[in-house]
Protein backbone atom coordinates (compact mmCIF):
# COMPACT_ATOMS: atom_id res chain seq x y z
CA UNK A 1 0.00 0.00 0.00
CA UNK A 2 2.60 2.47 0.93
CA UNK A 3 4.51 1.26 -2.46
CA UNK A 4 1.45 2.87 -4.09
CA UNK A 5 1.39 6.01 -2.65
CA UNK A 6 4.93 6.51 -3.36
CA UNK A 7 4.26 5.62 -6.81
CA UNK A 8 1.55 7.52 -7.45
CA UNK A 9 1.43 11.24 -5.70
CA UNK A 10 -1.91 12.30 -4.55
CA UNK A 11 -1.85 15.35 -6.62
CA UNK A 12 -5.18 16.95 -7.68
CA UNK A 13 -5.33 16.48 -11.02
CA UNK A 14 -8.31 18.49 -12.19
CA UNK A 15 -8.44 22.92 -11.65
CA UNK A 16 -11.58 24.99 -11.47
CA UNK A 17 -11.93 28.43 -13.45
CA UNK A 18 -9.72 31.50 -11.95
CA UNK A 19 -11.21 33.14 -9.22
CA UNK A 20 -14.47 30.03 -9.24
CA UNK A 21 -13.51 29.56 -4.93
CA UNK A 22 -13.73 33.54 -4.18
CA UNK A 23 -16.77 33.95 -5.77
CA UNK A 24 -18.57 30.25 -4.38
CA UNK A 25 -19.30 31.14 -0.89
CA UNK A 26 -21.02 34.10 -2.49
CA UNK A 27 -22.91 31.99 -5.25
CA UNK A 28 -24.32 29.54 -2.78
CA UNK A 29 -25.73 32.36 -0.48
CA UNK A 30 -27.22 33.85 -3.74
CA UNK A 31 -28.70 30.53 -4.31
CA UNK A 32 -30.10 29.89 -1.02
CA UNK A 33 -31.72 33.11 -0.38
CA UNK A 34 -33.24 32.77 -4.11
CA UNK A 35 -34.80 29.17 -2.62
CA UNK A 36 -36.00 31.24 0.69
CA UNK A 37 -37.64 33.21 -1.10
CA UNK A 38 -41.52 33.07 -1.76
CA UNK A 39 -41.93 32.63 -5.31
CA UNK A 40 -44.60 35.45 -6.67
CA UNK A 41 -47.79 34.08 -7.90
CA UNK A 42 -49.60 36.25 -10.56
CA UNK A 43 -53.09 36.32 -11.14
CA UNK A 44 -52.81 34.56 -14.64
CA UNK A 45 -50.32 31.83 -13.24
CA UNK A 46 -52.99 31.09 -10.41
CA UNK A 47 -56.19 30.36 -13.21
CA UNK A 48 -53.50 29.07 -15.33
CA UNK A 49 -54.73 25.57 -14.66
CA UNK A 50 -58.20 26.60 -15.07
CA UNK A 51 -57.62 28.21 -18.51
CA UNK A 52 -56.06 25.12 -19.95
CA UNK A 53 -59.32 22.92 -18.78
CA UNK A 54 -61.89 25.86 -20.16
CA UNK A 55 -59.49 25.85 -23.15
CA UNK A 56 -59.70 21.99 -23.64
CA UNK A 57 -63.65 21.85 -23.22
CA UNK A 58 -64.36 24.54 -26.20
CA UNK A 59 -62.15 23.13 -28.33
CA UNK A 60 -64.39 19.12 -27.49
CA UNK A 61 -67.53 21.50 -28.14
CA UNK A 62 -66.20 23.00 -31.15
CA UNK A 63 -64.53 19.43 -32.70
CA UNK A 64 -67.98 17.52 -32.00
CA UNK A 65 -69.82 20.40 -33.66
CA UNK A 66 -67.75 20.30 -36.64
CA UNK A 67 -67.49 16.13 -37.03
CA UNK A 68 -71.14 15.04 -35.84
CA UNK A 69 -73.02 16.56 -38.77
CA UNK A 70 -71.16 14.27 -41.55
CA UNK A 71 -71.87 11.37 -39.57
CA UNK A 72 -75.78 11.75 -38.69
CA UNK A 73 -78.22 11.42 -41.03
CA UNK A 74 -80.94 13.63 -39.59
CA UNK A 75 -83.57 13.15 -42.64
CA UNK A 76 -83.17 9.40 -42.45
CA UNK A 77 -83.75 9.55 -38.46
CA UNK A 78 -87.13 11.39 -38.85
CA UNK A 79 -88.26 9.13 -41.49
CA UNK A 80 -87.17 5.85 -39.91
CA UNK A 81 -88.29 7.23 -36.14
CA UNK A 82 -92.35 5.85 -36.05
CA UNK A 83 -91.11 2.28 -37.06
CA UNK A 84 -88.41 2.18 -34.90
CA UNK A 85 -90.08 3.81 -31.41
CA UNK A 86 -91.19 0.22 -29.98
CA UNK A 87 -92.24 -0.62 -26.78
CA UNK A 88 -90.95 -2.80 -24.08
CA UNK A 89 -92.74 -5.87 -25.76
CA UNK A 90 -91.44 -4.79 -28.92
CA UNK A 91 -94.16 -4.12 -30.58
CA UNK A 92 -94.88 -0.81 -32.49
CA UNK A 93 -96.65 1.93 -30.18
CA UNK A 94 -97.66 4.45 -32.91
CA UNK A 95 -99.86 2.58 -35.71
CA UNK A 96 -99.50 5.31 -39.08
CA UNK A 97 -102.49 2.99 -40.42
CA UNK A 98 -104.67 4.19 -37.39
CA UNK A 99 -107.54 6.80 -38.94
CA UNK A 100 -110.89 6.22 -37.22
CA UNK A 101 -113.99 8.08 -37.91
CA UNK A 102 -115.78 10.64 -35.72
CA UNK A 103 -118.75 7.96 -35.18
CA UNK A 104 -115.84 5.34 -34.24
CA UNK A 105 -114.40 7.95 -31.14
CA UNK A 106 -117.89 8.74 -30.39
CA UNK A 107 -118.72 5.08 -29.79
CA UNK A 108 -115.61 4.90 -27.96
CA UNK A 109 -116.06 7.66 -25.51
CA UNK A 110 -119.54 6.02 -24.86
CA UNK A 111 -118.54 2.28 -23.91
CA UNK A 112 -116.09 4.54 -21.27
CA UNK A 113 -119.00 5.83 -19.69
CA UNK A 114 -119.76 4.29 -16.13
CA UNK A 115 -122.69 3.73 -14.50
CA UNK A 116 -122.69 6.59 -11.80
CA UNK A 117 -122.08 8.86 -14.44
CA UNK A 118 -125.56 8.28 -15.71
CA UNK A 119 -127.11 8.34 -12.11
CA UNK A 120 -125.27 11.73 -12.12
CA UNK A 121 -126.57 13.02 -15.14
CA UNK A 122 -130.65 11.89 -13.78
CA UNK A 123 -130.41 13.43 -10.60
CA UNK A 124 -129.26 16.87 -11.90
CA UNK B 1 -18.77 17.39 16.84
CA UNK B 2 -15.74 19.82 15.96
CA UNK B 3 -16.22 22.77 18.22
CA UNK B 4 -16.46 25.12 14.65
CA UNK B 5 -19.88 23.09 13.62
CA UNK B 6 -21.41 22.89 17.09
CA UNK B 7 -20.93 27.08 17.60
CA UNK B 8 -22.17 26.85 13.73
CA UNK B 9 -24.77 25.32 14.90
CA UNK B 10 -25.87 26.95 17.79
CA UNK B 11 -25.64 30.08 16.15
CA UNK B 12 -28.27 28.74 13.12
CA UNK B 13 -31.21 28.54 15.72
CA UNK B 14 -30.25 31.97 17.18
CA UNK B 15 -33.39 34.27 16.10
CA UNK B 16 -32.03 36.35 13.07
CA UNK B 17 -28.84 34.64 12.94
CA UNK B 18 -29.31 31.89 10.50
CA UNK B 19 -27.75 33.34 7.49
CA UNK B 20 -24.61 34.77 9.22
CA UNK B 21 -24.70 30.73 10.55
CA UNK B 22 -24.97 29.29 6.91
CA UNK B 23 -22.35 31.66 5.84
CA UNK B 24 -19.71 30.33 8.01
CA UNK B 25 -20.92 27.00 7.16
CA UNK B 26 -20.60 27.55 3.06
CA UNK B 27 -17.41 29.21 3.79
CA UNK B 28 -15.83 26.26 5.77
CA UNK B 29 -16.63 23.63 3.72
CA UNK B 30 -17.94 24.71 -0.36
CA UNK B 31 -14.40 23.81 -1.11
CA UNK B 32 -13.78 20.40 0.42
CA UNK B 33 -17.34 19.40 -0.49
CA UNK B 34 -16.71 20.46 -4.11
CA UNK B 35 -13.42 18.26 -5.10
CA UNK B 36 -15.61 15.50 -3.31
CA UNK B 37 -18.72 16.22 -5.91
CA UNK B 38 -16.01 17.08 -9.01
CA UNK B 39 -14.12 13.40 -8.20
CA UNK B 40 -17.37 11.80 -8.70
CA UNK B 41 -19.05 13.68 -11.69
CA UNK B 42 -15.43 15.02 -13.08
CA UNK B 43 -17.05 18.02 -15.02
CA UNK B 44 -16.91 21.11 -13.36
CA UNK B 45 -20.22 22.80 -14.77
CA UNK B 46 -22.19 19.80 -13.50
CA UNK B 47 -20.22 19.85 -9.76
CA UNK B 48 -20.83 23.62 -9.51
CA UNK B 49 -24.40 22.80 -9.95
CA UNK B 50 -24.27 19.84 -7.78
CA UNK B 51 -22.68 21.64 -4.97
CA UNK B 52 -25.54 24.76 -4.89
CA UNK B 53 -28.64 21.89 -4.78
CA UNK B 54 -26.46 20.11 -2.09
CA UNK B 55 -26.44 23.62 0.26
CA UNK B 56 -30.25 24.08 -0.86
CA UNK B 57 -31.05 20.86 0.65
CA UNK B 58 -28.62 21.79 4.09
CA UNK B 59 -30.14 24.64 4.43
CA UNK B 60 -33.42 23.07 4.09
CA UNK B 61 -32.24 20.21 6.84
CA UNK B 62 -29.97 22.35 9.19
CA UNK B 63 -33.06 23.12 11.36
CA UNK B 64 -33.45 19.06 12.22
CA UNK B 65 -29.58 18.36 12.27
CA UNK B 66 -29.20 16.08 15.48
CA UNK B 67 -26.00 17.01 17.28
CA UNK B 68 -24.91 13.09 17.30
CA UNK B 69 -23.52 13.43 14.07
CA UNK B 70 -20.80 14.95 12.84
CA UNK B 71 -21.93 18.06 10.84
CA UNK B 72 -19.50 17.54 7.84
CA UNK B 73 -20.19 13.56 7.23
CA UNK B 74 -23.87 14.08 7.30
CA UNK B 75 -23.07 16.96 4.51
CA UNK B 76 -20.94 14.38 2.73
CA UNK B 77 -23.85 12.12 2.83
CA UNK B 78 -25.71 14.50 0.84
CA UNK B 79 -22.89 15.32 -1.75
CA UNK B 80 -22.27 11.92 -2.25
CA UNK B 81 -26.15 10.94 -3.05
CA UNK B 82 -26.44 14.33 -5.20
CA UNK B 83 -24.10 13.30 -7.06
CA UNK B 84 -24.92 9.84 -7.64
CA UNK B 85 -28.17 10.31 -8.93
CA UNK B 86 -27.00 13.33 -10.71
CA UNK B 87 -25.13 10.58 -12.79
CA UNK B 88 -27.79 8.19 -13.00
CA UNK B 89 -30.24 10.89 -14.05
CA UNK B 90 -27.68 12.25 -16.95
CA UNK B 91 -26.99 8.74 -17.83
CA UNK B 92 -30.99 8.01 -18.68
CA UNK B 93 -31.36 11.08 -20.21
CA UNK B 94 -28.60 12.45 -22.32
CA UNK B 95 -26.85 8.40 -23.11
CA UNK B 96 -30.05 6.07 -22.46
CA UNK B 97 -30.01 2.35 -21.27
CA UNK B 98 -27.06 1.92 -24.26
CA UNK B 99 -23.59 3.12 -22.18
CA UNK B 100 -22.34 2.30 -19.32
CA UNK B 101 -21.64 5.51 -16.77
CA UNK B 102 -17.68 4.17 -16.39
CA UNK B 103 -17.93 4.95 -20.07
CA UNK B 104 -19.86 8.18 -19.75
CA UNK B 105 -16.81 9.68 -17.22
CA UNK B 106 -14.25 8.63 -19.22
CA UNK B 107 -15.73 10.35 -21.97
CA UNK B 108 -15.94 13.49 -19.39
CA UNK B 109 -12.03 13.32 -18.69
CA UNK B 110 -10.82 12.93 -22.00
CA UNK B 111 -12.82 16.16 -22.85
CA UNK B 112 -12.30 17.68 -19.39
CA UNK B 113 -10.23 21.48 -19.80
CA UNK B 114 -9.71 22.05 -16.65
CA UNK B 115 -7.84 18.83 -15.94
CA UNK B 116 -3.71 19.26 -15.78
CA UNK B 117 -2.60 15.99 -15.07
CA UNK B 118 0.00 14.65 -16.53
CA UNK B 119 -0.40 11.11 -18.07
CA UNK B 120 0.27 9.12 -15.40
CA UNK B 121 -2.46 11.00 -13.37
CA UNK B 122 -4.92 10.40 -16.22
CA UNK B 123 -4.10 7.25 -16.42
CA UNK B 124 -4.52 6.93 -12.96
CA UNK B 125 -8.00 8.60 -13.26
CA UNK B 126 -9.59 6.31 -15.54
CA UNK B 127 -8.31 3.19 -13.52
CA UNK B 128 -10.33 4.68 -10.74
CA UNK B 129 -13.17 4.70 -13.11
CA UNK B 130 -12.91 1.77 -13.97
CA UNK B 131 -13.47 -0.04 -10.06
CA UNK B 132 -16.88 -0.36 -9.07
CA UNK B 133 -19.07 2.56 -7.51
CA UNK B 134 -18.57 1.92 -3.93
CA UNK B 135 -14.79 1.20 -4.54
CA UNK B 136 -14.69 4.24 -6.63
CA UNK B 137 -16.05 6.56 -3.46
CA UNK B 138 -14.06 4.86 -0.86
CA UNK B 139 -11.08 5.35 -2.87
CA UNK B 140 -11.13 8.94 -3.52
CA UNK B 141 -12.57 9.82 0.39
CA UNK B 142 -9.64 7.64 1.68
CA UNK B 143 -6.41 8.24 -0.95
CA UNK B 144 -7.72 11.62 -2.15
CA UNK B 145 -9.24 13.22 0.62
CA UNK B 146 -7.68 12.06 3.59
CA UNK B 147 -11.13 10.47 5.63
CA UNK B 148 -10.95 8.27 8.31
CA UNK B 149 -12.27 5.15 7.80
CA UNK B 150 -14.78 5.59 10.66
CA UNK B 151 -15.86 9.20 8.77
CA UNK B 152 -16.30 7.57 5.61
CA UNK B 153 -18.54 4.56 7.37
CA UNK B 154 -20.25 7.38 8.35
CA UNK B 155 -20.99 9.00 4.92
CA UNK B 156 -21.44 6.00 3.47
CA UNK B 157 -23.38 3.88 6.29
CA UNK B 158 -21.02 0.69 5.91
CA UNK B 159 -19.36 -0.88 9.03
CA UNK B 160 -15.31 0.26 8.77
CA UNK B 161 -13.57 -3.47 8.39
CA UNK B 162 -15.75 -4.03 4.89
CA UNK B 163 -14.10 -0.23 3.68
CA UNK B 164 -11.21 -1.56 4.99
CA UNK B 165 -11.15 -4.54 2.75
CA UNK B 166 -12.81 -2.65 -0.09
CA UNK B 167 -9.93 0.16 0.13
CA UNK B 168 -7.47 -3.19 -0.27
CA UNK B 169 -9.20 -4.42 -3.69
CA UNK B 170 -9.21 -1.09 -5.22
CA UNK B 171 -5.79 -0.34 -4.50
CA UNK B 172 -4.98 -3.84 -6.00
CA UNK B 173 -7.66 -3.40 -8.99
CA UNK B 174 -5.69 0.05 -9.86
CA UNK B 175 -2.47 -1.40 -9.61
CA UNK B 176 -3.11 -4.66 -11.77
CA UNK B 177 -4.60 -2.17 -14.74
CA UNK B 178 -1.89 0.73 -14.05
CA UNK B 179 0.27 -1.94 -15.17
CA UNK B 180 -1.42 -3.52 -18.03
CA UNK B 181 -1.41 0.11 -19.68
CA UNK B 182 1.85 0.39 -19.19
CA UNK B 183 3.09 -2.59 -20.57
CA UNK B 184 0.86 -1.76 -23.47
CA UNK B 185 2.66 1.67 -23.69
CA UNK B 186 5.97 0.18 -24.13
Amino acid sequence: MENFENKYEKKNPFTVPEGYFDRLPEEVMGRVEAERKPRKVTLLNAIKPYLGLAAMFVFAWVMVQLIAPRFVDYDRMLQQQPEEVLSENGEAELDVDFNPTSDEILEYLADDVHDYELLYADLY
Amino acid sequence: MDNGDKEIIELFHVQGRKEDAFRLLVNRYSEKLYWHIRKIVLDHEDSNDILQNMFVKVWQGLAEFRYEAKLYTWMYRIATNESLNFLNEKKRKVHGYSTEITEMLENTLESDVYFSGDRIQLELQKAVLRLTERQRLIFNMKYFDDMTYEDIADVLDVAVGTLKATYHNAVKKIEEDMRITDSLAL
